[in-house]
């Protein structure tokens, strides 16, 4: 990554995960210098590249209620007051924040979705039990969180013909699940960004934060950067960015659970996201946007290994095949493609709600740490933070020539034949297939590059080349090449994800 | 633009490998057949094209090459033929035609989609090795971690190294080659582990190697976790036998063997997949459920060597010129069902039919039925049973686990098989 030479921002966002770009494409509305500083080598790599994919509102986040209580103190009612309090902001967001993507959010940033038909099953009593608490639940709310229909087991085998069918009854929602790619999300809302004026630094860690009379600096690794205000968006690492504003009231505490994919030749076998009401554990197979089954478990260990504590653990995959069989019989661990751990993060002050508020050691100084879901409430959480900046006198004139939309890279797999010839009219390189897995072109590979994938990994969540069963194995070494004749560097340069990842060595190099 | 009068075709040969070129050698002899070669990277020659080690040949072309050299000296002869050779060419989309009716296939090329029209089609598209996550390891994600066909590519096609110190995972034949590679690119062997109690190749072979390049083979041996963020900086290993864990430090992982077929042609078609190999099931004559789709090679199991694949490209172009299309139809149902019983893992053909029946079999030697052990055995007995009775039984001192073990069909008792029962093969109870 180049070392830019810009010395002064009115606002530097730390993090580009889901907050942070958000936050940053809400700044880009108005005439302000935003920056926004990212560690890793790309945005979105951490919590947000590993989380399950689903924006979801109604009966999912009725589940998500119940789910909820298992990180909320020992004893926790069940009711609706208690998980469903309008006060608290992360239930305020994840309301807006759905209607938002629903009505044009969607749209604006040119982000593939799919909306999911939704099963909750039940097959014991303990399962049914957990049905009515559902319903109870949701009628208690009222509105769209009352607004599906309990199923019986013919209607679920019409519906899913290939669940469990010692099932008895369910729960089914049509629109309250929309899969998307997390990382797609990050992406679309930092190219808008960026379109709009906002820079962003990557592989630029942050060291220190220095006050200087009116301002303060962020020390980066790629330098450092003069604001008037600073965002701490850096998700699981926010702790540490919080002490060096001068401390916090609250602890981080992470919780890892396992996220599996299957091989797309499944495509077919459900339809949408079914799962469990609770136990054994609440596991969601999502046939997402890509045709890929998904598992998530749903576990919640705590991890005590931080942040980056990513690793799957084999033992851990094994037992969420083995809960998710007993969804859906006819998968089995061939099928696995990919397996990694999301980690979730709580604060313990309130695991329940968000952190948004100042520092109370530097009050130009925000801490934006939200518990899952991120995405969900992404947007009307930006729009949030940049009025508690006006509020402390953050000077914002609208642009007149705000562009709300952002293009995506087209997806050859899913053009028709005639919109591939047009594609492959304007540049050859279109019908070049690198990743067959995926249907990838050459093509696709250099708008990821154009638009600032500079690492493998890039590459892949621009693209998806190398998501497919070979996982890179094959294409991996041409897209490679590719990259290190574009960015005009030796092979041996080329990493997978920035530092010292590099995919290889030039033969003879110690 | 690939010009519409060229979209009407014989025979499609989907993967420029040693199977899909020996077919297309074999159909050049019948000039009157109208026969495409479609591969998707820049030159011809599959797998071998990237393999410096000189025992390639030996079986198809009675001539011994290095894997590069052999795969030019294919790619030269298939050149010189008149065959329609379509480079930098994937075919992205395959749909079987109903009964008699001309199967299709789009093609993406540089110049274009072309879609075409074929009354055969020979899927030669190969296999793969089982990526990390599909081998179920603990850990995080660094880079560092790759198959040996990735290894290779770096290695023989780019003059790049994957790190500096490597373990190997699995023993097969396959690992030894693996080992030549990486010593050719000056990367130190720090062990090669084996999760079952014998190695997976030539016992003698593996330590002659063990001994010259100085490395442990860990056998009865899985990996626990690969460690390391950025870069792979241990490995931890657990050794059953005496409930050891320990760590090896080392900066790349060589994942090796444990092949499956690559077919994603046919996801999400009537075609059908044996879960075993991951590919297509076929029929003694190498043909697919659907009448008029063949395979040759590994894409019918990972992986025989690469001139048994050649002969079975060849043998398959054989078929297809010898009995016309129409009675594919009629005979697509003929066939006896071949199961296995674990630990045997898989054979291939999946199906029997008429003429391997006969008692003098041309093709059982080379290109006949072989299967495959999921770990090695020694002094096993493998039975053939049709319902109660049994129809085959023969020792063996050793069975290599994922090695090929040709089965000899023709010597099954095949008067006493009941069709509609099927055939499993199995290993059997009690020594002979």
């Amino acid at each position: 990554m180049k070392i830019h030479n810009v010395k002064e921002a009115d606002v530097v966002i730390i993090g580009a995960g889901v907050t942070g770009t958000a936050i940053a494409r809400e700044l880009s509305r108005y005439d302000v210098e935003a920056v926004v500083v990212e560690k890793g080598g790309n945005v979105a790599y951490g919590a947000s590249k590993a989380t399950l994919g689903q924006i979801y509102t109604g009966l999912n986040m009725v589940g998500s209620m119940v789910l909820k209580s298992i990180v909320l103190p020992p004893g926790t009612p069940l009711t609706a007051s208690a998980l469903h309090d309008p006060t608290k902001m992360m239930t305020k967001w994840c309301d807006e924040g759905f209607w938002d993507w629903d009505r044009g959010g969607f749209d604006e940033l040119d982000v593939r979705h799919r909306y999911s038909p939704l099963l909750v099953l039940a097959k014991d009593e303990d399962q049914i039990k957990d049905i009515e608490t559902y319903v109870r639940l949701g009628e208690s709310v009222g509105g769209i969180y009352a607004d599906f229909k309990r199923v019986d087991r013919q209607t679920i085998l019409t519906l899913e013909p290939n669940v469990n069918p010692e099932v008895v009854t369910g729960l089914y929602a049509e629109n309250h699940v929309i899969d998307i790619f997390p990382p797609e999300v990050v992406i679309a809302l930092s190219e808008n960004a960026v379109q709009n004026g906002v820079k962003f630094y990557l592989n630029a860690e942050v060291t220190g934060i220095v006050q200087k009379d009116e301002h303060q600096v962020v020390q980066t690794k790629s330098g450092p950067i003069e604001t008037k205000f600073i965002i701490n968006a850096a998700g699981g690492w926010a702790d540490r960015i919080a002490d060096m504003a001068g401390g916090r009231d609250w602890e981080l505490q992470y919780n890892k659970t396992p996220i599996i994919i299957l091989d797309r030749r499944l495509k077919g076998l459900i339809n949408g996201t079914v799962r469990w009401p609770n136990k054994p554990g609440l596991i969601q197979l999502v046939q997402a946007r890509e045709d890929n089954i998904v598992i998530d478990c749903g576990y919640y260990e705590i991890t005590h290994g931080g942040p980056a504590d990513t690793g799957s653990i084999a033992e851990n995959v094994r037992q969420s095949m083995a809960m998710a069989k007993t969804l859906v019989p006819a998968i089995s661990e061939d099928d696995i493609i990919s397996s990694f751990n999301g980690v979730r993060v709580f604060n313990t002050r309130d695991p329940g709600d968000h952190i948004v508020q100042f520092s109370p050691a530097n009050p130009k100084f925000l801490n934006v740490v939200p518990r899952l879901p991120g995405i969900i409430g992404a947007l009307p959480m930006a729009r949030h933070v940049v009025g508690m900046l006006t509020d402390v006198g953050l000077q914002l004139t609208t642009k007149t020539d705000f562009n709300p939309y952002r293009n995506a890279i087209p997806t050859f797999r899913y053009l028709s034949n005639e919109a591939r010839n047009r594609l492959i009219a304007k540049d050859p390189r279109y019908g070049r297939v690198i990743c067959q897995c995926e249907t990838v072109t050459e093509g696709e590979i250099l708008d990821a590059i154009r638009r600032g994938a500079t690492t493998l990994d890039g590459v892949k969540f621009r693209t998806r080349a190398s998501m497919g069963r070979c996982q890179g194995n094959f294409c991996g070494p041409r897209i490679a090449d590719i990259l290190a004749r574009e960015l005009g560097q030796p092979l041996h340069a080329i990493t997978k994800k920035g530092e010292d990842s590099n995919y290889s060595y030039a033969i003879g190099a110690a | 633009m690939i010009k519409e009068s060229q979209t009407k075709l014989d025979v499609a040969v989907i993967g420029g490998g040693p199977a899909g070129i020996t077919a297309c050698l074999e159909f050049s002899k019948s000039p009157h057949l109208d026969v495409a070669l479609f591969e998707s990277e820049a030159e011809l020659g599959g797998i071998p094209r990237t393999c410096h080690l000189r025992f390639f040949g030996f079986r198809d072309q009675n001539h011994v090459y290095t894997g590069t050299a052999y795969a030019q000296t294919l790619s030269r002869k298939v050149r010189r033929t008149p065959i329609r050779i379509y480079t930098d060419a994937t075919v992205i989309k395959l749909i079987p035609g109903d009964k008699c009716e001309p199967h299709r296939i789009d093609v993406s090329t540089p110049e274009g989609i072309g879609t075409f029209k074929t009354r055969f089609i020979i899927l030669a598209t190969g296999c793969y090795e089982a990526s990390r996550s599909a081998r179920i390891i603990s850990g995080n994600r660094p880079p560092g971690v790759i198959t040996t066909g990735t290894l290779m590519e770096l290695v023989n096609l780019r003059g790049q190294k994957p790190g500096h110190k490597a373990l190997i995972v699995g023993s097969e034949h396959v690992s030894l080659s693996s080992v030549l590679t990486l010593k050719r690119a000056g990367v130190e062997v720090v062990g090669m582990v084996e999760k079952d109690q014998d190695v997976h190749t030539y016992a003698l072979v593996a330590g002659a190697m063990k001994s010259f390049y100085r490395f442990p083979i860990f056998r009865d041996t899985s990996i626990n976790a690969i460690l390391g963020h950025t870069r792979v900086e241990e490995v931890e290993l657990y050794e059953r036998r005496e409930e050891r864990i320990f760590r090896v430090s080392c900066d790349t992982v060589v994942l090796t063997g444990e092949f499956r077929s690559y077919a994603p042609l046919i996801d999400h078609t009537a075609i059908e997949r044996d879960p075993l190999t991951f590919g297509p099931a076929v029929d003694t004559d190498f043909m697919t459920s659907i009448p008029g789709i063949f395979c040759a090679g590994n894409v019918m199991r990972g992986a025989n060597m690469h001139d048994l694949c050649a002969l079975e490209g060849k043998r398959v172009a054989r078929c297809i010129l010898d009995s016309p299309a129409s009675d594919r139809w009629d005979t697509a149902d003929m066939s006896i069902p071949l199961q296995t019983q674990y630990p045997v893992r898989f054979v291939v053909p999946q199906k029997v039919g008429p003429k391997a029946m006969a008692p003098r079999s041309p093709y059982w030697l080379h290109t006949g039925y072989s299967l495959q052990m999921a770990h090695t055995i020694r002094n096993p007995v493998l039975e053939a049973w049709s319902g109660e009775e049994r129809v085959w039984k023969r020792s063996f001192s050793k069975l290599i686990g994922n090695a090929r073990i040709p089965l000899p069909v023709h010597k099954f008792d095949w008067r006493r098989v009941d069709k509609s029962k099927g055939l499993i093969v199995k290993l059997g109870t009690e020594p002979l």
